[in-house]
């Protein structure tokens, strides 16, 4: 039974840490057991003092920093300008007054020693999106990592190659059309998603931030007048109110400022994207200090382990198709070729459809009815579908609006698709738990502890062996079956693999590689290459106060934690219903 | 019971023009890619079957899409199956890959196959005239 714990829906009470307290019936809870974990209000609260942390040395970085002084024009803060917008940046990112309760940070969901994932184990075991400021309200995917995002181009679509490229976000939603940087527009959205900070009006930002201790920062950047706004009376009230509520009957700028006021609102909230961006670009985050780094940098040689793992990667798996490395590929050859980009993305910077089963134990599908303030997170249900890039050029629900009809045609060919995610730091984990993946011993044979992590959009996967293993046996192990009910005598992500949730284009270059077990490790081995840290410690990976885990198998890791999906009622008409039509499937 | 594969007809074999990125050349789209493995079911069950066939490495758009008609009549190949599958820039040749569904047990198929690039413009030949036997109810094909 989770108790009021964090916060209270209504009120901004919820700054303190827990207490004992009664059940509140302002707390949202529509999950069966298991959805969320028992353990789920401590670990919200280490988290909160782990990002208290790195917000603390922040402000002391911020103390330490030159003066801005102008020089030129247009003036540019000549040495310290790049640094005192980073470290802006990074307060927003680690402040936790940025949410209707003043308790949630952007980083809640991306702390660095999880390569900026969820930092939750036990959350990403369950639920795997994470609650907003308005508990408990969740999202319907994981957390996606920062790191490298920031070289996603402007969504577009490629006429030449049929295809869409760039934007941020798993399904595309932030394409960066206004600021011309996806991930700057990326962080416009956490503030005023309702599952999210939770803020009504965009303009709670700059009022929090006229609030912020490090606003002298911002000022100094921006102008002495940039957050001088004339707030009326009731701005606290509503920036503490969750987004969505009746109350605010559906209006999205409830803040009633003049045009002038709105205006410069909207220019702050403009900075706040472009200065978390700015943190998200620098080294602080895209650090390129992994094996492989050095490795292209011809200071660190492979192991013959990690060298097997790569040619696979790059060969027989194929995966560098999508996951591009910089380099040549061959199969059954030796491949000779030098590297010609020494910092290689390992994304192509695209999406795909990989055919992965609905995953039942995401939150979202348990939040159709309305919480407290009268807010319905999910109307659909299990006939909620998430079709990615599809729903997204359809404007369709849990995504956002698409700006250029021009790419609405294309929605029936991208259902499905979800961005292409580079595979740096996907195994980044804190150092006390050195890895993702359960069933490890070291040389001694002592187990390695492991920090449970999720991968893939839905979290479906519960280690990199059971990623891979996903990608070379998809179509062998495939069974007409939705999770929880595979046939007797299978099991389940190791021979039996549920029917996907979107069976349209469904991408066909894998599913059936043919790697053996010990391949599949190689590749494991490989990716575990392409973590951040290895020249130079990643910043603030070191804030870790929770639990490592040990035990089990990485082959079937977190299956004691399935849960079984209901009867599937059809597609929503919100979502399969909009034209142009999902084909040439049904979506079930 | 295994279900029977043959490909029946002969398939069309163009010039080799094995695509080359040696000396860091981009990856020449061939004029007519070969088939270089002719399709073949791969797997099937459950009323889904899986095509596969590979061909010289087509060039062009990142992503090709896998196009087989089919049909239970050799001279009505009604249906159409479509399945993206991504070329490897550094790879000679490209395995496509189809996914067929809705198909009925124990039914023998007859099907072309052929490939076209993102923007569906032919990357070759369409293969000749194949045909499988979907595995009965229930079972799989390769068996398990």
């Amino acid at each position: 039974m989770r108790l009021a714990a964090a916060v209270c829906l209504l009120a901004a009470c919820s700054n303190d840490p827990p207490g004992q307290a009664t059940p509140d019936p302002t707390i949202y809870d529509p999950y069966p057991p298991n959805v969320l974990p028992p353990d789920l209000d401590a670990e919200i609260q280490r988290v909160r003092a782990e990002n208290a942390t790195i917000f603390e040395r922040t402000v002391a970085e911020w103390h330490a920093l030159p003066p801005l002084t102008p020089v030129g024009n247009p003036p540019v803060f000549q040495g310290s300008g790049y640094n005192s917008i980073r470290v802006l940046g990074t307060l927003m990112n680690f402040d936790e007054n940025m949410s209707i309760h003043k308790d949630r940070a952007c980083s809640f969901c991306h702390m660095p020693y999880a390569g900026f994932n969820g930092p939750i184990p036990s959350l990403n075991l369950t639920a795997v999106a994470y609650p907003g400021s308005a508990q408990y309200r969740l999202g319907k995917r994981i957390p996606q990592r920062y790191p490298y995002a920031t070289f996603f181009p402007v969504l577009a679509y490629n006429s030449d190659q049929g295809l869409f490229f760039g934007g941020n976000f798993w399904d595309g939603r932030s394409t960066g059309y206004i600021l011309q940087s996806p991930n700057a527009q990326q962080a416009q959205h956490p503030p005023v998603d309702p599952n999210e900070l939770g803020f009504a009006d965009t303009a709670c930002i700059a009022y929090r931030l006229s609030q912020a201790e490090y606003r002298p920062l911002f000022e100094g950047l921006f102008g002495p007048g940039s957050l001088a706004i004339a707030w009326p009376r009731d701005t606290e009230a509503i920036c503490a109110t969750p987004a969505g509520a009746a109350s605010f009957g559906g209006n999205t700028t409830p803040i009633e400022l003049s045009d002038d006021d709105r205006t410069k609102a909207n220019v702050v909230y403009q900075h706040w994207g472009q200065a978390i961006s700015l943190y998200q670009s620098s080294t602080h985050v895209n650090a390129f200090s992994s094996k492989f780094d050095a490795f292209l940098a011809g200071q660190y040689t492979l192991t013959p382990d990690e060298q097997a793992g790569y040619d696979l990667f790059r060969g027989k798996a194929n995966c560098n198709s999508c996951h591009l490395d910089g380099r040549g590929s061959a199969v059954g050859s030796t491949d000779t070729s030098a590297a010609a980009d020494v910092t290689p993305p390992f994304t192509c910077f695209g999406y795909a459809n990989l055919g992965l089963p609905l995953n039942p134990a995401v939150a979202i599908f348990y939040e159709s009815t309305p919480d407290a303030v009268g807010f319905t997170p999910n109307p659909d249900g299990f006939s909620f579908r998430d079709l990615g890039l599809g729903t997204f050029l359809r404007s369709g629900p849990g995504s956002a609006a698409n700006p250029n009809s021009d790419w609405t045609p294309f929605a029936p060919g991208a259902d499905g698709a979800m961005q292409v995610l580079t595979v740096r730091n996907v195994a980044l984990t804190p150092a006390a738990c050195p890895t993702t993946d359960a069933g490890r011993v070291d040389a001694q044979g002592a187990p390695v502890p492991y920090f449970q992590k999720a991968f893939f959009h839905n979290g479906y996967a519960k280690s990199l062996k059971q990623l891979v293993h996903f990608y070379n046996t998809r179509d062998l192990f495939a069974y007409p079956v939705t999770s929880g009910h595979c046939p007797t005598g299978t099991t389940e992500k190791v021979d039996c693999w549920p029917q996907p949730e979107v069976p349209n284009n469904i991408d066909m270059t894998f599913g059936n590689l043919g790697l053996t077990e010990r391949e599949e490790d190689l590749i494991v081995t490989f990716m575990e290459t392409l973590t951040d840290g290895f020249t130079t410690p990643f910043p603030n990976a070191d804030t870790f106060t929770g639990t490592c885990a040990t035990g089990g198998s990485a082959a079937t890791q977190g299956n004691d934690h399935l849960i079984a999906a209901p009867p599937l009622p059809p597609c929503a008409a919100d979502i399969c219903g909009v034209p142009p039509l999902p084909g040439p499937a049904t979506i079930p | 019971m295994f279900p029977k594969v043959t490909i029946a007809a002969t398939i069309l074999v163009a010039a080799a023009g094995i695509t080359s990125t040696s000396a860091g050349l981009l990856p020449k789209r061939p004029a007519r890619p070969a088939f270089r493995t002719p399709p073949a079911l791969e797997l099937a069950h459950h009323g889904i079957a899986v095509l596969r066939w590979s061909m010289d490495n087509p060039g062009g758009t990142d992503v090709h899409h896998g196009v087989v008609r089919f049909g239970d009549d050799p001279a009505r190949l009604t249906q159409v199956a479509r399945s993206p599958n991504r070329i490897n820039r550094g790879h000679a040749t490209t395995t496509f890959r189809v996914r067929l569904t809705g198909l009925r047990p124990g039914t023998t198929y007859y099907f072309r196959a052929a490939a076209v690039d993102g923007k569906g413009a032919p990357d070759g030949a369409e293969s000749g005239l194949g045909t499988f036997t979907m595995p009965g109810a229930g079972e799989r094909f390769p068996a398990r």
